[in-house]
Formats: structure tokens, C-alpha cells, sequence
């Protein structure tokens, strides 16, 4: 069963890239469609157990031994639990959705069947990822969506601005990976394993043989690599590029899935960061400084991907501080509702595009809830419920993460701290809904302000749209808070997580007056967007307005790092090539000017012709093989 | 009887093929002459693929061996020996060479003759020296091995060409005179006296390590091996030599004449000056993390193609280097791969390289862009070669660079994490060079036809090696197994040390001390007792 879950997107990979250019572009099209859509049946028949069964051992696949060398020993091995149940049906049927979606969207593309080669081979990697039993497995998983992420957002590679952006995303992602990489070494180094459940087993022995310092250092080793990967500050700088992607790219890789990779291992590491406070503090640090400088830029974009994507840099952000005060479920449950909301708004966004024949900016928007009232309603529902308006899916996740941060029970981090990014975590959320509803208002309402011919998206689009929908309506069932029933997710997660039970829960007033604070902020942030959009018909602000310019420069974060980071290192290059072609090799010069004039004596003897090199050659060879012969006969 | 035979047709059968092209008639036509060279170098691959079964099923320490007195009074004999290590860089020679064979017509109009003439005689050549085992043979093959390479940038190179072939004859050459020079020192020092002398390899072995001379030695014999990996400082010849030679010749040194410098360093140094080399490692094991960092960054700074390859094999090389002294059986085993991984990727780019030089005549990265678009095939199999030399998981690259990595970092947490970056320099590079030559707009002057069948039978077994070795490295890291052990069993007295060592705070540089005074211990004891 996990190899058809596997080989099937693999399958479609393989075809679509070999054949693709001879099949029938529908035939190309529905291949892809059709292997991640076996994936998912897979999916749901090997997570059944978790999800409704309710089974608290993890299931492991052994495949084959694949690295065997001294005393590393790495296999092909996959295991399901709860989590990575979770995860392959996310992945493969938010996915499958994407791929349908695609059908529409790039159906007018020459090479479509390129496109579905790369998103079957993105679905076939993130399956390895999420389901690897070894750190070794899953960096196979990581670097190969990383790669396919490359691939796709340089898909119209003949503008360089989008290949440039699809190499920036890799090379970013390459110093996280090399931060990933020394932090396995050091796993490996303490735990002589990299076996997942080993390593965690021998995290929690009673008697710890590891010095905490080693852990802490390689969390934090670990944590270079998920800030490259899920775009946390300082390497979020790629994610925005990425937007060079086709859109429903954006949704599947920079949306739903790759970019949650790194909460992921966390979650799937989660014993480690227990026992790294030190870590977890960062993580926190790093999480609410992303979260604020994500939703501080969305708020002045003009492009409406843009705005998307730093919407992205924001919401992962509120997922990391979950993490650094050890809320792993908080955390993975807004990961599930982010997938959902967040893929819907990118697809919205990507039906509005596609209706507006490639139009990206939101001045040449507006108004377009008329000319498609389906696209426009499933986008406001994702807008509410990224808001956080009660009761869609945002609302609970983003609360019980605003919860964890309040209450931070396992007492990783500074009470100070965790209570002043719950602060930020509500400004946060505020300005969260300030800028989707103005991205909502400039798109949707008000008047047309463009010059093309909008229209209505076809149906495909608008049934994914429509079960997105429901998903980003009903997903904040799947965890409710203690004080509304019980958390379906939580108890699916306990075994994978064994956090201790919740025993000093919030009483039911503080809990629901900080549900208040959170829907406060969210209408508060609404209004203010709908008064300065709608109301007071203020449009986008062009450059010449300070706080749009900065924005627009994201900060001149990029600048500084091409100043700080770039321009040294590339400048090294060429130092380096100076001293390689002045200093070693012009030692090698001085030498070679001294053995020419010892040649010249010599020169008698030489002959610039082939064939006397070749005479001559042939001659020595004679001699060695007449003197070998000799010796054989005697 | 049979063994004398197959281990002499080995060097033999491609040596007397070279004169036999030499020779060969002019009116005979060209192609005659290349489906000739074709059919030498499958039998050559044939012949050593019959010869796998029993080395690699083998458990003794050399499963074909000869040895027969050469020049008794000087005390060379002709010996050849080959174990699992010899057998799988013939191996690559061999598949290297057939596959230059195999593409040459279309890159070769002129001097063919000798064209493939010097081709064979390099393959005799490296054969011959991954087969010797007595000392003054290896060296006559290993000097031997300069003269074809030279003539082959020499003749057919582009335009700097005489000044390269110069540059990498007389540097080459002068690592291989120092060398000698160790030979013949060590040999007499192990006899005592000049009528006993004796170059073969298990007489050389009896070295005693402590001797004084022993670290002249070991320098002199190891420069010959650093100067061909190339080890930083020693690598200025590569670049050029690269820029200039004919793309099959780049093919070939970077796919296997490089690899004979590690080869020999496991082969002899190691074994012969155990405790020098291991009370050393640390240098050359810093000089190995400063070759993957320098090459990375110049590789970064070249705009001209083969020449950031070269110096992307700088990088590479650098790597291997480090998981030889580094001191971790690990990481040796991930050295060894990384030859294999190394010759197969970049012996692929320098041939995606020679295609594009064919349509184009231009090395040039600017005169290249958007191929993805006017040549998709080839764009297809340029990313793949890229990314499998950048070390993407899932292709050879990966495990080399893995077992290097996690295993030198037990002794050398340091210089292992300013490696790592090597793999960050090696995608900022070789993406760089992927989105010059098939992304951006296509240039509307340049006409670049896709992939033809001929090169894609050449393409093909390599991207599907490439891919092989990546998803079951198992088979071919076994067979390096009794390498390793014979290795380690010279270097430690006891297998490696599985119980990890306590992290030390600030311990790179004393990798490898305890080790080396354990050995000498043994030795010493081993002294007494006879």
C-alpha cells in the first residue's frame, strides 16, 4: 500500500517527463491528476486507523537497507503515526485538489505536461518526507521538494527575473540545509543513530547520557534549516520571490505544504525541543518577530500574491512561537487550517488572475464580486477565516495558539517573553485582518478599475474553490478549546507528542475572554481596512507615501543582505581568483620561465611534430613490451 | 595462468590497439578507424566486467594477483594484483572511455588517428598503474600516463593549448620525479643494502615508520598523489589543463586521471608511512576543507564553462581529501563512493560541455541562454548533471558527500561545518551556471539542435548510474569493504572505534593523535619480538 502511495505520483513524474511531449495534453493532464489521486485513496486507507481508530502505535515500513557503512546504517524506512497520517492525507488530498485546479489553470500552457511531471514529482518527495523514519530519509524528502519548488517557480524560465527567483529560493534553502545537515551530524554524533524514534527514546532515557549543550546545539543547528524552509526571519526573504510560480504552484508548495516542512520537524522532534530550553526561547523569538514583520509588509502590497505570500511569512510565524513554548498541537493545527484557508485565498487569487488574463496588481483591480460571485464569496470566507472571525477554522487554531503562548505550561521560556509575544500575537492578529480584508476590498469591491474582460472562473476551479471552502468553514472543528468540548486532534496527537495532560487548564472565563480579545482584534482590524477601502474610497498608495515605499522594499531586507552577505562573498571569489592567478600560479610561472631556459639546452632533441611524438611513443612501448617478453621467456 | 593473461590484457590489449591506430592506414577511412576504437574498448569493458565476479566474490587481500622477476638485479619484477578498489576505477576507466569513444566522431574531424591512439594509451597507462604493485612499474605507468594527456590538450586542445599541455606536463611530472625519489629511498632503507633491494609492494610495506627519513619520504611520495587530487595549493595546473583540453580528454581527467592521486594515497601512502600520515593528517585535512571553500568561491567567479568546472572539481576533490584524513572509516568509505560519484557527474558535465562546444565554439556562459526552450533534452540532462554534482539526495553525489561529512565531523566537528558550506557555494555555482546556459530568454543568433541519438546512448547510461548509485549505493559501498578493512587494519590495529568518543570542545586538530601513538606502540612491540 505506502509503495503505491509513493510510486504512484513518482509514476506520473516519470511519464509526463519521458512522454509527456508526445501524449495528448489531456492525457497528460489527467495522468498527473489521476497518480496523485491514488495517492490520496492510499492515503486515507493507511491513516484510517489513526484518524478514526484512533491507534496510538505507529505503523513502520521497512523497504530496503539502503546506506550501510561502518556504523551508520540508514534504511529505506517509512512510519505512520497520527502525525504523518495527518500529513499524507493534507498532502495528498489538498494536492489532488491543487492538481485538478491546475488543469484549468494551466491548460493553456505548451508545456503543461512539464508542469505535472514537476508537481507529481513535488507530491511523490514531501510523501517521503513526511513519512521518513530517518533524519537521512527525510532530508531525501527535503531537498526534493526544495528542488521541485526551484523547478516550478522558475517554470517560465525565459523571463530572468523568475528563473532568478526559483535559484534565490534554492540557495536560500541551501543555507538552512547546510545548518540541517551539521545538526544531524550532531544527532548522530550524541545518539549514534539517525533513526527518528530511536533518537527521541533515547532523548527521554531517565538517566540522560547526552550534555544538554549538544542538544541545544543541534536544535538550534536544526532550526537554521526550518528557518530556511519555512521562511522564518532572517531567511524568509525567498518565499515573496517564489510568487514567480504559476499560482496554483504558490497555494500546493508555498502554501500548504513545503513551506510547513520545518513545523513539521519540529513536531516530529518535538522531545528534543523539550529538552533544549534554550532552543525553544529562539524559536519563539524568531516566530514573533517573523509574524510581525510578515503581516507588518502584506499591509501595503500592491501585488495581491505579494500580499499572500508575506501573509504566509506571518501565519508560519504564529505556527514557530507555537513551538517555542512546546504547543506541537496548537502548532499542527493551524498548520492543517493554514493549509486549507491559505490554499483556498492562493487558488481565489489564482482564479482572479486567471479571469483577469495575468493580472497580478490590485490598482487594476476591484469590483469583481459581480463578475465572479462564486470566487469572491469562497474568498471571503477564507478572509474571515484567516481573520480569525468565529466560528471558521482560523479563529480556533489562531486561538489556541494565543492560548499556549498566555498560558506557556511547560515553562520552556521566560514568563516575560511568552506574555509579550501573546501581545504581539494579538497586534498580529489585528493587522492579519486588516490586511486581508483591504486585499478582499481592492479585489472584490468597489468598482472595476482594470481594462480587461474578467470573467467567471471555469467549473473545475470553482468546485476546488468550493471544498476548500467547507474545509477553511468547518476545519476548527477538528480541535475544539477545553471550554467548548473536547479536542479530537489533541487526543489523536497525544501519543505522538506525550506531552503530560493538561492539568492546570485556564477556567472557562479567562479562556473565553481571551477568545474576546482575538475577535475583538479581528473586528477591529476588519473595520479599519473596510473604513480606509471602501468607506473613504482611499486606494492603494503609490510610492511616493513612505510607509508603501518601505513596504514595497520589504524593508530593504534584501538590499542590506546583498550588501552585508553578497557583494563580500562574491568580491572574495574574485579575490580569490586574483591570488590563484597572481600568487600560486604566478610562483608556478617563475618556476616554469627557470625550466624553459634549462629546456632550451636541451632543444636539439625536441620536435614540435605529431608524428614523431608518436614515432617516438611507439619506440618506448616497443622497448618495455620486447623487455617484458624477455623476461617472460627466460 | 589465466589470471597472467586477463591482468596483462588489461593495459596490454588498449596499448597495442594505440599503436595499431597509429599504424593504421590512411586509406582505410575514418570510419573503419572508429568502429575499430569502438570495438576495442567494448571488449576492454567486456573483459573487465568477466574479471568482476572474481574480485568482488573474493574474501583474499588480492583475488588476481601476479608477480614475475622483471630485472632481478634491480630487484623490479612485474606484478600486477588486482582487488575490489583496482577493479572499480578500471572499471570506470574502461565505461569512461567507451563512452568517449563512443561520442568522439562527432566532436573529432581531424588527426583521428592519433586521436585515438593517445585515447588507448591513456587507458593503458591508468589501467597499468591501478594494477601495479611493485613500485618502479607503477611509476614507469604513472609518468607513462603524462604523455598521451599531454598530447591530447597539446594537439587537440583550443587556442592556449601548448601552454596548458606544458603546465600540466612539467608539474605532473615533477610530483612524479619526487616521488621516485621516495621509492627508491624507502625500498633501500627497507633492504640495507643495495644487492637485496626490492620494489614490490609487500616489501615496501616493511618500512619501518620511524625512521628518520620517513617524513621526507612520505612528502615527496605524496606530493606526486596531492598534485594530481589536486590538493589546495597544488591545483593551478587543473583549471587550464581543463579550459583547454578536448572535451573527451576533460572527460577523462577529470573522470579518472584525478582519482589515481587518492588512489595512490590510499594504495601506498597510507599503508607505507602509516604514523607520518597520521600524525599529519590534520594539515592535509585542513588543506582538503580550504580546497572544497577556495575552489567553491573560484569556481563562483568563472565565466568561462569548463573552467568553473574544473574548479568546481577543486571543491569536490577537496571533500575526498578531507574523508581520507580525517580518520573515520565513515568517512573513508564516503571518499572512495565520491570517486566513483565525482567521475560519473563531472565526466558527464564535461561531456554536456563538449556537446555545446561542438554547436557553438563558444566556452563562454554569456554566449549561452533559454536552452530549456530551444533544446528541452538537453536542458533536461544539463539540470540533472548539475544537481547530481551539486549533491541533490537521491543521486550519487548525496551519499559520497554524506559519508564524508557525518563521518570526518566525529573528529573534525570544524573543519566538517566550513565544509558543509561547500555544499551551499556548490548551488549558489551550479545554479548559476544551469540558469546562464538553459534559463533566461533565448538568444536569437545561437543555433543549438537538440540532443542526437549519438549523444543520448552516451547520456543515458551515465544520468542512469548517476541515479542507480544513488538509491542503492549498498552494492558498490560493499565492495569496498575489504579496501577499508585492509586499510584501517594498516592504520589501527584494531577495527574502527565504534564506541564515539567523548565531544571534545575544542578538538580538530588533534584528530587522529591517539591513533597514530597507538600505532606505533604496536609496532614497536612488533619490533621487539622478532
Amino acid at each position: 500500500m505506502i509503495e503505491v502511495l509513493l510510486l504512484s505520483p513518482l509514476l506520473g513524474f516519470v511519464i509526463n517527463a519521458l512522454f509527456g511531449r508526445h501524449l495528448p495534453r489531456n492525457l497528460a493532464m489527467a495522468i498527473g491528476c489521476l497518480s496523485v489521486f491514488v495517492s490520496f485513496v492510499c492515503a486515507v486507507l493507511l491513516g484510517v486507523g489513526f484518524i478514526w481508530g484512533g491507534q496510538a502505535v505507529a505503523d513502520t515500513y521497512f523497504l530496503y537497507s539502503w546506506i550501510e557503512a561502518a556504523e551508520l546504517s540508514v534504511p529505506i524506512e517509512f512510519q505512520i503515526d497520527a502525525l504523518s497520517a495527518c500529513m499524507i492525507l493534507l498532502v495528498s488530498g489538498v494536492g489532488f485538489l491543487i492538481h485538478l485546479f491546475s488543469v484549468d489553470y494551466m491548460h493553456e500552457d505548451p508545456l503543461v505536461h512539464r508542469y505535472f511531471a514537476y508537481i507529481n514529482l513535488f507530491i511523490f518527495f514531501m510523501l517521503i518526507l513526511v513519512l521518513a523514519k530517518n533524519l537521512v530519509l527525510l532530508f531525501v524528502g527535503w531537498e526534493g521538494v526544495g528542488l521541485c519548488s526551484y523547478l516550478l517557480i522558475g517554470f517560465w524560465f525565459s523571463d530572468p527575473q523568475k528563473a532568478y527567483a526559483g535559484k534565490k529560493a534554492f540557495v536560500v534553502n541551501r543555507v538552512g540545509d547546510a545548518g540541517l545537515l551539521l545538526g544531524f551530524f550532531l544527532l548522530f554524533q550524541a545518539f549514534h543513530t539517525l533513526d527518528i524514534p530511536t533518537i527521541l527514546q533515547r532523548a527521554m532515557d531517565v538517566s540522560p547520557t547526552v550534555p544538554t549543550t549538544m542538544l541545544t546545539l543541534a536544535t538550534l543547528c536544526l532550526l537554521l534549516g526550518v528557518c530556511g524552509k519555512s521562511a522564518q526571519a532572517p531567511l524568509y526573504i525567498w518565499l515573496p520571490d517564489a510568487m514567480a510560480g504559476p499560482t496554483p504552484v504558490s497555494a500546493l508548495i508555498h502554501a500548504a505544504t513545503m513551506v510547513t516542512a520545518g513545523i513539521y520537524l519540529f513536531c516530529r522532534l518535538s522531545m528534543l525541543l523539550l529538552l533544549a530550553p534554550l532552543t525553544a526561547t529562539v524559536l519563539l523569538c524568531v516566530g514573533g518577530i517573523t509574524t510581525l514583520v510578515g503581516a507588518l509588509l502584506a499591509t501595503a502590497q500592491k501585488d495581491i500574491k505579494k500580499v499572500l505570500a508575506y501573509s504566509t511569512v506571518s501565519q508560519l510565524g504564529y505556527m514557530v512561537m507555537a513551538l517555542g513554548v512546546g504547543a506541537f498541537t496548537a502548532a499542527f493545527f493551524h498548520l492543517l487550517t493554514h493549509a486549507f484557508f491559505k490554499a483556498l485565498l492562493f487558488l481565489g487569487a489564482g482564479a482572479v488572475i486567471h479571469g483577469l488574463h495575468h493580472e497580478q496588481d490590485m490598482e487594476k483591480m476591484g469590483g469583481l464580486k459581480s463578475k465572479m460571485p462564486v470566487v469572491a464569496v469562497t474568498m471571503g470566507l477564507a478572509t474571515l477565516a484567516i481573520a480569525g472571525v468565529p466560528p471558521l477554522a482560523g479563529f480556533f487554531s489562531k486561538d489556541a495558539i494565543l492560548v499556549a503562548l498566555f498560558q506557556d505550561q511547560l515553562n520552556l521560556v521566560p514568563l516575560g517573553l511568552s506574555r509579550f509575544m501573546f501581545v504581539l500575537g494579538v497586534v498580529t492578529a489585528l493587522i492579519t485582518a486588516y490586511y486581508m480584508t483591504r486585499l478582499f476590498a481592492l479585489t472584490f469591491l468597489g468598482t472595476y478599475r482594470g481594462h480587461a474582460h474578467p470573467h467567471e472562473a471555469p467549473l473545475l476551479m470553482k468546485g476546488v474553490l468550493v471544498v476548500l471552502a467547507v474545509g477553511a468553514m468547518a476545519g476548527g472543528l477538528l480541535d475544539l478549546p477545553h471550554g467548548l468540548g473536547h479536542g479530537w486532534l489533541s487526543a489523536r496527537l497525544q501519543p505522538v507528542f506525550q506531552l503530560p495532560e493538561d492539568h492546570h487548564a485556564l477556567s472557562l472565563g479567562i479562556e473565553l475572554s481571551l477568545m474576546g480579545l482575538s475577535v475583538g482584534a479581528a473586528v477591529l482590524g476588519i473595520w479599519f481596512a473596510y473604513r480606509r477601502t471602501v468607506l473613504m474610497k482611499m486606494a492603494i498608495q503609490d510610492a511616493s507615501f513612505t510607509w508603501t515605499r518601505v513596504c514595497l522594499n520589504a524593508f530593504y531586507v534584501d538590499a542590506w543582505y546583498d550588501r552585508l552577505v553578497v557583494k563580500p562573498l562574491a568580491a572574495l571569489a574574485y579575490v580569490f581568483k586574483f591570488l590563484d592567478q597572481f600568487v600560486i600560479d604566478g610562483f608556478l610561472k617563475l618556476l616554469s620561465v627557470l625550466s624553459f631556459w634549462l629546456g632550451d639546452l636541451g632543444q636539439a632533441w625536441q620536435s614540435r611534430r605529431v608524428k614523431d611524438g608518436i614515432a617516438w611513443m611507439a619506440l618506448g612501448a616497443l622497448l618495455f613490451v620486447a623487455s617484458l617478453c624477455g623476461m617472460l621467456l627466460k | 595462468m589465466v589470471d597472467t593473461l586477463a591482468l596483462t590484457l588489461l593495459w596490454v590489449l588498449p596499448l597495442a590497439s594505440a599503436v595499431g591506430m597509429a599504424l593504421w592506414p590512411r586509406a582505410a577511412g575514418v570510419r573503419l578507424l572508429q568502429l575499430k576504437a569502438l570495438g576495442v574498448s567494448v571488449v576492454m569493458t567486456g573483459l573487465t566486467l568477466w574479471l568482476g565476479p572474481q574480485v568482488l566474490g573474493s574474501s583474499s587481500e588480492w583475488p588476481l594477483s601476479i608477480q614475475i622477476p622483471w630485472i632481478p638485479s634491480f630487484g623490479v619484477s612485474y606484478a600486477l594484483s588486482l582487488d575490489a578498489l583496482s577493479f572499480v576505477l578500471i572499471l570506470l576507466n574502461n565505461v569512461l572511455t567507451l563512452l568517449v569513444v563512443l561520442i568522439s566522431p562527432l566532436w573529432i574531424q581531424q588527426h583521428e588517428k592519433s586521436y585515438y591512439a593517445f585515447l588507448f594509451f591513456l587507458q593503458a597507462a591508468v589501467n597499468g598503474s591501478l594494477l601495479a604493485t611493485d613500485l618502479i612499474l607503477f611509476y614507469i605507468f604513472w609518468e607513462v600516463m603524462l604523455i598521451p594527456m599531454a598530447f591530447l590538450i597539446g594537439i587537440f586542445g583550443s587556442e592556449q593549448r601548448l601552454a596548458a599541455a606544458m603546465k600540466f606536463f612539467l608539474y605532473t611530472m615533477l610530483g612524479g620525479l619526487t616521488m621516485l625519489v621516495a621509492i627508491i629511498g624507502t625500498a633501500w632503507t627497507v633492504a640495507g643494502d643495495f644487492n637485496e633491494i626490492s620494489f614490490a609492494y609487500d616489501q615496501m610495506l616493511q618500512f619501518p615508520q620511524t625512521h628518520p627519513w620517513a617524513g621526507v619520504f612520505f612528502a615527496c611520495m605524496a606530493l606526486a598523489f596531492f598534485i594530481k587530487i589536486p590538493l589546495f595549493p597544488f591545483y593551478t595546473w587543473l583549471p587550464d589543463a581543463h579550459t583547454e583540453a578536448p572535451a573527451g580528454g576533460s572527460v577523462m581527467l577529470a573522470g579518472i586521471l584525478l582519482k589515481l592521486g587518492v588512489y595512490g594515497l590510499i594504495r601506498f601512502v597510507m599503508p607505507i608511512y602509516g604514523v607520518v600520515f597520521m600524525h599529519s593528517a590534520a594539515l592535509w585535512a585542513l588543506l582538503g576543507t580550504v580546497g572544497v571553500i577556495w575552489g567553491g568561491l573560484l569556481a563562483w567567479s568563472q565565466k568561462d564553462i569548463k573552467r568553473l568546472i574544473a574548479c568546481s572539481s577543486v571543491s569536490h576533490m577537496g571533500f575526498v581529501v578531507l574523508g581520507l584524513f580525517s580518520g573515520s572509516l565513515l568517512a573513508l568509505r564516503g571518499s572512495l563512493f565520491q570517486l566513483i560519484a565525482h567521475g560519473l557527474s563531472t565526466g558527464a558535465l564535461f561531456c554536456m560541455i563538449g556537446i555545446m562546444y561542438q554547436r557553438t565554439h563558444s566556452r563562454k556562459l554569456e554566449s549561452y541562454g533559454g536552452l530549456a526552450e530551444v533544446a528541452p533534452q538537453f536542458a533536461y540532462f544539463f539540470i540533472f548533471f548539475a544537481l547530481a554534482s551539486a549533491g541533490l539526495p537521491g543521486l550519487s553525489g548525496f551519499i559520497g558527500e554524506f559519508l564524508i561529512l557525518i563521518g570526518s565531523f566525529k573528529y573534525a566537528p570544524w573543519l566538517t561545518a566550513v565544509s558543509s558550506l561547500g555544499v551551499l557555494l556548490s548551488a549558489i555555482y551550479l545554479l548559476g551556471l544551469v540558469q546562464g546556459v538553459c534559463f533566461g530568454p533565448k538568444k536569437e543568433e545561437l543555433h543549438f539542435p537538440d540532443l542526437n541519438w549519438r549523444e543520448k546512448v552516451v547520456l543515458w547510461p551515465l544520468a542512469l548510474s548517476i541515479v542507480v548509485l544513488g538509491i542503492y549505493p549498498t552494492l558498490t559501498l560493499r565492495c569496498f569493504d575489504p579496501v577499508v578493512e585492509k586499510t584501517s587494519a594498516y592504520l589501527w590495529s584494531v577495527p574502527a572505534p565504534l564506541s564515539i568518543p567523548e565531544p571534545e570542545a575544542e578538538g580538530d586538530i588533534n584528530l587522529t593523535q591517539g591513533a597514530a601513538s597507538k600505532l606505533l606502540a604496536d609496532r614497536q612491540v612488533a619490533g621487539v619480538l622478532q
